[in-house]
């Protein structure tokens, strides 16, 4: 791993922000710079799902990261790669009608976006109807729904419902739930998996989705 | 001393002096719910039973059957489902009626902190906190210089829409000869400030509405034999700034960024978070008060941050709480498995601790002997359980937390919209299974 990695992987802000600088200075292309820093939010998202890192480091990650958007801006591409489809998605996330929580949405994605992930975030207080458009336009195969409440339970299951009916319409989808939830509500909702942490979410989406190849452009990362 | 106030306090509280009680079933039904609670705190005698007091948020308006956007604006009604509740289902001690926040309150004063039926959410769904950074990552030594001047100034002024003129007011500690007066009052001439505090005293009158129609159920409930759960209410100084001022991912970043801001800030709002923790339960004559723990639970910060950033801080007010006399109900969100070892540091039958996720074998062997347990039955199995896997649930739970005293049967979390026969699952496993 080179340092510029490696100072993302120790959420050393100030050294990954010189190390960009003289990066570019080296005459490095800021695609490569992107990469190097994307195989330090790797080993961030590695360290969080064996426990060494927490929320509060992922977090800090992605703001890092953000930083060095910012940084290298003016020298990236702004067409996407060719083949990619501003609106094609692996994932479409969101949280569920009636509820306005989306901090554990954001951690989510983001991570499932350092894995290379091309994520289509609904928001939140998403219809049902909403979320079956959102698949048809995107052609996602994996639906992630986000609750907090209680009362959102059945708003999650209304909207796996929904999905399972316009089947025929849709690409298979599978559908992942997270936030407030267990076997039980998987089971009353009738998704396919559930989750509590993020870490979880992007493992069972890899399994489902299998590895994505690492584009490392722009486009694949740059919302993050 | 503060072993002496608390006897006091608790005593005073159990003896309910200042209540009508209508009858004197009523009055010798409080003293014993009371007693207890009283007993399962002290950790010096094991209580008649397990006591049960679950925590209910909305569950009394969907009981009888109004939406969270009835029990916002209409007061009388819920003031009836609140009663409804606690007498058909008689929980040892009750949540009060506050958690139905008064809509139309909200509504005159523009509130941006939070969304509400009606005001972003639909009507049958509870209210909820619209998170952002209110306060920004450079405002820290405006806090930390002087807190209230921070929260008239600048902080109201972004919560509240009809305040926002607020902004332009001057600071009062600069009113100090005469020839230094006036000026600080040229302000309140300014015609948006005049109409900010028109819509203050407006809502001024709403909230004393709201308020003695919580009060008088406070009144009819305690006067038919039923104990209030809290007094007083306060928070961890990192919540304050972290749930409501610079928000989770603000908060996250200071701890990276400017550590020695935050521990500032923290420290200046300790004393703040006691003075409300203990003027708020005084003047209910109520020693529990309940601190909300939201952003140290496990998985959030590493055991250094929580040992750095977050526990000192809410250990000098659990503290300080407990120097008053008071009873500090700490409700721990989410997991606090990690966090056992560095919270038992507290003196004995001092405090509450209701626990969501955590292991409560673990839990009573590690704090057992310190604090009263609560919990923490899940709040997904009593939205999608049978009542009988919760009197299962139930009573492994009082088997394991309940043995030797010392602990209150409560759900996990704040209760909504559940069956009613989960409810009365609940209730009644304390009755059938947590005789001493």
């Amino acid at each position: 791993m080179g340092s510029l990695s490696l100072a993302m992987a120790e959420l050393d802000e100030k050294r990954v922000l010189e190390l960009v600088k003289i990066a570019l200075l080296e005459g490095k292309s800021p695609l490569e710079i992107v990469e190097e820093c994307r195989q330090g939010l790797k080993v961030v998202g590695e360290r969080y799902s064996w426990g060494e890192y927490f929320l509060s480091d992922l977090i800090m990650s992605a703001e890092i990261f953000q930083e060095v958007l910012r940084v290298l801006e003016p020298y990236l591409p702004i067409s996407l790669p060719s083949g990619e489809q501003p609106n094609k998605a692996d994932i479409v996330f969101g949280t569920v009608e009636g509820d306005i929580h989306d901090i554990g949405k954001n951690i989510t994605i983001s991570l499932l976006r350092c894995e290379g992930f091309r994520v289509y975030d609904a928001g939140v207080d998403i219809p049902p109807d909403v979320f079956v458009s959102l698949l048809q336009e995107t052609g996602a195969k994996v639906l992630a729904l986000s609750a907090l409440l209680t009362s959102s339970f059945e708003a999650m299951r209304r909207t796996v419902q929904l999905v399972r009916m316009m089947a025929p319409k849709l690409p298979p989808v599978r559908i992942i739930i997270g936030g407030l939830v267990n076997e039980r509500v998987c089971q009353y909702v009738g998704a396919d998996a559930w989750v509590r942490e993020a870490g979880e979410g992007v493992a069972i989406c890899r399994r489902w989705l299998g590895m994505r190849v690492v584009r490392g452009q722009a486009g694949g990362l740059g919302a993050l | 001393m503060a072993e002496e106030r608390q006897e006091r306090m608790l005593a005073l509280w159990a003896e309910g002096q200042n209540i009508q009680f209508v009858n004197e079933e009523a009055k010798r039904a409080y003293k014993e719910r009371a007693i207890r609670l009283k007993d399962a705190i002290q950790l010096k005698k094991v209580p008649d039973r397990v006591p049960v007091c679950p925590l209910t948020g909305l569950f009394p308006a969907y009981y009888a059957g109004l939406t969270i956007k009835d029990a916002m604006y209409d007061y009388e009604r819920t003031a009836a489902a609140w009663q409804k509740y606690v007498l058909d289902f008689q929980p040892d001690a009750y949540i009060g009626m506050f958690l139905a926040p008064p809509g139309r309150f909200f509504e005159v004063l523009d509130y941006r902190l939070y969304r509400w039926p009606g005001r972003g959410t639909p009507p049958h769904t509870s209210y909820q906190c619209f998170e952002a950074e209110y306060m920004k990552a450079e405002e820290y030594d405006i806090l930390i210089q002087d807190p209230s001047d921070f929260w008239i100034r600048v902080y109201l002024p972004r919560i509240f829409g009809a305040l926002k003129s607020w902004e332009k007011l001057a600071p009062f500690t600069e009113v100090l000869e005469i020839v230094m007066t006036c000026s600080s009052f040229l302000p309140f001439g300014f015609p948006e400030v005049q109409a900010a505090f028109q819509a203050v005293f407006e809502a001024g009158k709403e909230a004393i509405r709201w308020a003695s129609i919580v009060s008088s159920v406070d009144q009819a409930l305690q006067g038919q034999g039923f104990p209030a759960f809290f007094g007083g209410v306060t928070k961890a100084p990192f919540d304050i700034i972290g749930d409501t001022l610079r928000g989770t991912h603000g908060i996250m970043m200071d701890m990276y960024r400017r550590p020695e801001k935050l521990l500032k800030a923290l420290d200046v709002l300790t004393p703040l978070a006691i003075r409300m923790g203990v003027s708020s339960a005084k003047s209910a004559g109520h020693p529990l008060v309940f601190i909300p723990l939201h952003k140290g639970a496990d998985g959030f910060l590493s055991d250094k941050q929580f040992r750095t950033f977050y526990w000192p801080t809410l250990k000098k007010v659990i503290m300080g709480l407990i120097e008053e006399g008071l009873v500090p109900f700490l409700f721990a969100e989410g997991g606090y498995n990690s966090r056992l070892e560095i919270i038992c540091d507290l003196p004995k039958g001092k405090t509450v601790w209701l626990f969501e996720h955590t292991d409560m074998a673990r839990a009573k062997e590690v704090l057992g002997d310190v604090a009263c347990l609560a919990g923490n039955v899940p709040i997904t199995l009593l939205t999608l359980g049978t009542p009988q896997e919760i009197k299962d649930y139930c009573k492994h739970l009082i088997n394991l937390a309940g043995k030797g005293g010392g602990f209150i049967l409560s759900s996990g979390g704040v209760i909504d919209k559940i069956n009613p026969e989960n409810m009365r699952a609940l209730i009644e496993s304390a009755k059938e299974f947590g005789s001493y």
